[in-house]
């Protein structure tokens, strides 16, 4: 198999609170191949937006590693870093709080091309930017006007226009479209794909919503608790569902269709547990309706139980 | 026949302010019977809220303006109601669900207080102890321990704030029940815990429900009937059964239904709805929709589509219209 573009190790971050250690992301392995994306789906507070910001050095690991092309970026000074970024790009969720109100479009959009100096001149400068806002489709009338006269779809594609700046291989999405309304987000979830295809992107897109995980993701990985639970094909992970956290997950979107309505759903119980100084053991097992003692005594390992399908649960491997 | 306990006629709702007047809902028939859940479907700006706000007079004073049109809710009409008579309704015939948990609260009072509020204003129990039983008995109702009673908001998760925010909705039992989107805020695996409350509380009470939303799988799962609205306007009604399988719908119904990705098919792209929201404070003329329709013919620009009727399923499109109700739509779907 070729090199994956990605690749994380033992990837750990830890937050030091007043009340303990909070494991936001632990332990987490997970490669996205050239090209590709890898989906990361998980209810709130389980990690995956921090794993996202570390994967790009935002944020600090406490430890572990994160090799882009093979190499450990981790390590890298400030110099070679700011030549990385170049390389990967992210674009955040809420398109009200991630633009600078005091910036017109055209501004922001071409930021990341003066602080990188990856083109210089005014006018070739606004040359980019035009042809950028081409891409994702935002008309030439908007170069002057501010975020705050734009709706959310359109910030968005602004969003979008200035991660692909420096033309990235490699672009995190956190959680793009879960700010916008269906109609919007269909649009925006298009746009992504089309830059996919025409680029060769590679993306990893966080996201709560299942049904556009599956949509747009080649693998995905399920998070809980800062761990990654169980990880496969996108299309093995709605047919062949193992974790039982998965499987709960699946059962609790509410389907569009009629022929579910009378379907009896496995609701599960509870809620996440605190991420703070967590037990050793299965953090699921708690809410878990299969849970045996041997779930809490020791951390599970995170198996391959068929070609390509990864799960850490005591049912399985 | 079923009891009707709403029904609103011709309804318009107006915002002014200084630089627009807001054209917030234009014109909408909706009825509700007792006991039935009834889905309210649209995009944002929409007027789902705008509506729901006018059945509680709620709108914001001065600024909110029900222009004309009557809501006549359990025998009364809202619209010329005292404010008086309003604040007993509030509450006892009908409350409400906000879509964010976390500000609905207040932060200084306790949840218990909180729900005895409801049942003290509304003079149901005569001594402090049967308001403080009645406390217990609503939070065991909606899945939480009544010694959390003396706990403040802020020591719930969103889940548990959302069951206070239904509890205090449902402490008297109201006939009708507005769910401004209680579940977007939520996750997945807690909104089903949520969806599933409301569903068991609706049956055991029979309190008639309005829920705002624009999740097609949460309609799906919880209404009898649906309305959808675009531009202020409701624009397909019909039961459950008709909206999601009839072979017959409004344009846009089509649009908002391909915009959904689909966990079953396997398919590269989705089609969405070209373009935006018609802006409020200047709609197009004829057809709201007709800017972004694809079928849009010239009739659509100048003359707003007549709801066109079966079986109580009623749509508003031109494209229905003569041919009884075989026309060109249903190639689309």
């Amino acid at each position: 198999m070729s090199m994956p573009l990605i690749e994380t190790r033992h990837l750990k971050k830890y937050f030091d609170t007043p009340r303990g250690l909070l494991h936001a992301v632990d332990d987490v392995n997970l490669t996205i191949p050239k090209g590709k994306t890898l989906g990361v789906v998980g209810e709130s507070g389980c990690g995956k937006s921090t794993f996202g910001r570390v994967v790009l050095r935002l944020l600090e690991a406490t430890s572990g590693e994160v090799l882009y092309n093979g190499e450990n970026i981790l390590t890298y000074s400030r110099e070679q870093m700011l030549k990385m970024r170049q390389k990967m790009q992210i674009i955040f969720q809420d398109p009200y709080a991630s633009l600078n109100p005091r910036m017109t479009v055209s501004e922001i959009i071409a930021e990341p091309i003066r602080v990188c100096k990856t083109i210089t001149g005014n006018d070739a400068i606004m040359e980019k930017v035009d042809e950028l806002m081409q891409i994702v489709g935002l008309a030439d009338r908007f170069v002057n006007t501010y975020p705050h006269e734009l709706d959310g779809g359109r910030r968005q594609r602004i969003g979008i226009a200035r991660a692909l700046a420096l033309n990235p291989e490699f672009i995190v999405c956190d959680e793009p479209v879960s700010a916008l309304d269906v109609s919007i987000q269909a649009q925006v979830l298009n746009l992504l794909m089309d830059l996919q295809e025409e680029r060769g992107l590679t993306y990893m897109f966080v996201t709560h919503n299942l049904s556009v995980v599956k949509h747009i993701s080649d693998e995905i990985a399920v998070m809980y608790l800062g761990q990654c639970v169980e990880r496969c094909s996108s299309d093995e992970l709605f047919e062949n569902p193992l974790h039982p956290y998965t499987r709960a997950l699946l059962s609790a979107i509410p389907e569009p269709s009629l022929e579910a309505r009378n379907k009896k759903q496995e609701v599960i119980r509870g809620e996440v547990t605190s991420p703070v100084n967590p037990k050793p053991g299965c953090r699921f097992a708690a809410r878990c309706p299969y849970a045996k003692p041997e779930c809490m005594e020791k951390d599970l390992e995170f198996k391959e139980v068929s070609p390509g399908h990864f799960v850490a649960c005591v049912l399985h491997g | 026949m079923e009891e009707r306990l709403l029904t609103i006629k011709d309804l318009y709702v107006e915002y002014i302010t200084d630089d627009a007047r807001v054209f917030a809902v234009n014109g909408i028939d909706l009825a509700i019977n007792k006991g039935e859940t009834l889905g309210l479907v649209g995009e944002t700006g929409a007027g789902k809220t705008t509506t729901a706000l006018s059945i509680m007079r709620l709108l914001p004073e001065k600024v909110g303006l029900i222009k004309s049109g009557s809501i006549v809710l359990n025998g009364k009409d809202v619209t010329k109601a005292s404010e008086a008579d309003m604040r007993l309704l509030r509450g006892e015939t009908v409350s409400m669900i906000f879509q964010d948990p976390m500000t609905s609260l207040n932060p200084v009072l306790t949840v218990g207080d909180q729900i005895a509020e409801v049942l003290e204003l509304h003079k149901r129990h005569k001594n402090k102890a049967d308001v403080e039983a009645r406390v217990d008995e609503i939070l065991k109702m909606v899945g939480l321990p009544p010694e959390r009673k003396h706990d403040f908001p802020h020591q719930f998760s969103g889940g548990m704030k959302q069951r206070i925010v239904i509890a205090i909705a449902l402490a008297c039992e109201p006939l009708l029940l507005l769910a401004d989107e209680p579940t977007t805020a939520l996750d997945v695996t807690i909104q089903a815990q949520v969806l599933a409350l409301m569903n068991e509380l609706k049956q055991n009470l029979n309190t008639a429900m309005i829920l705002i939303t624009h999740d097609l799988g949460v309609v799906a799962q919880t209404c009898d009937r649906v309305a959808i609205m675009y531009a202020g306007e409701v624009i397909e009604t019909g039961t459950v059964e008709q909206i999601f399988s009839g072979d017959e719908h409004h344009p846009y119904t089509v649009g908002l239904f391909e915009s959904i990705p689909d966990l079953k098919k396997k398919t590269r792209r989705l089609h969405p709805i070209d373009g935006l929201m018609p802006d409020p404070t200047d709609l197009p003329t004829g057809c709201k929709f007709h800017t972004r329709c694809p079928h849009c013919m010239e009739i659509c620009k100048t003359e707003l589509p007549k709801p066109i009727e079966k079986d109580g399923h009623l749509i508003r499109c031109h494209l229905l219209e003569g041919g009884g109700r075989k026309a060109e739509g249903s190639e689309t779907l």
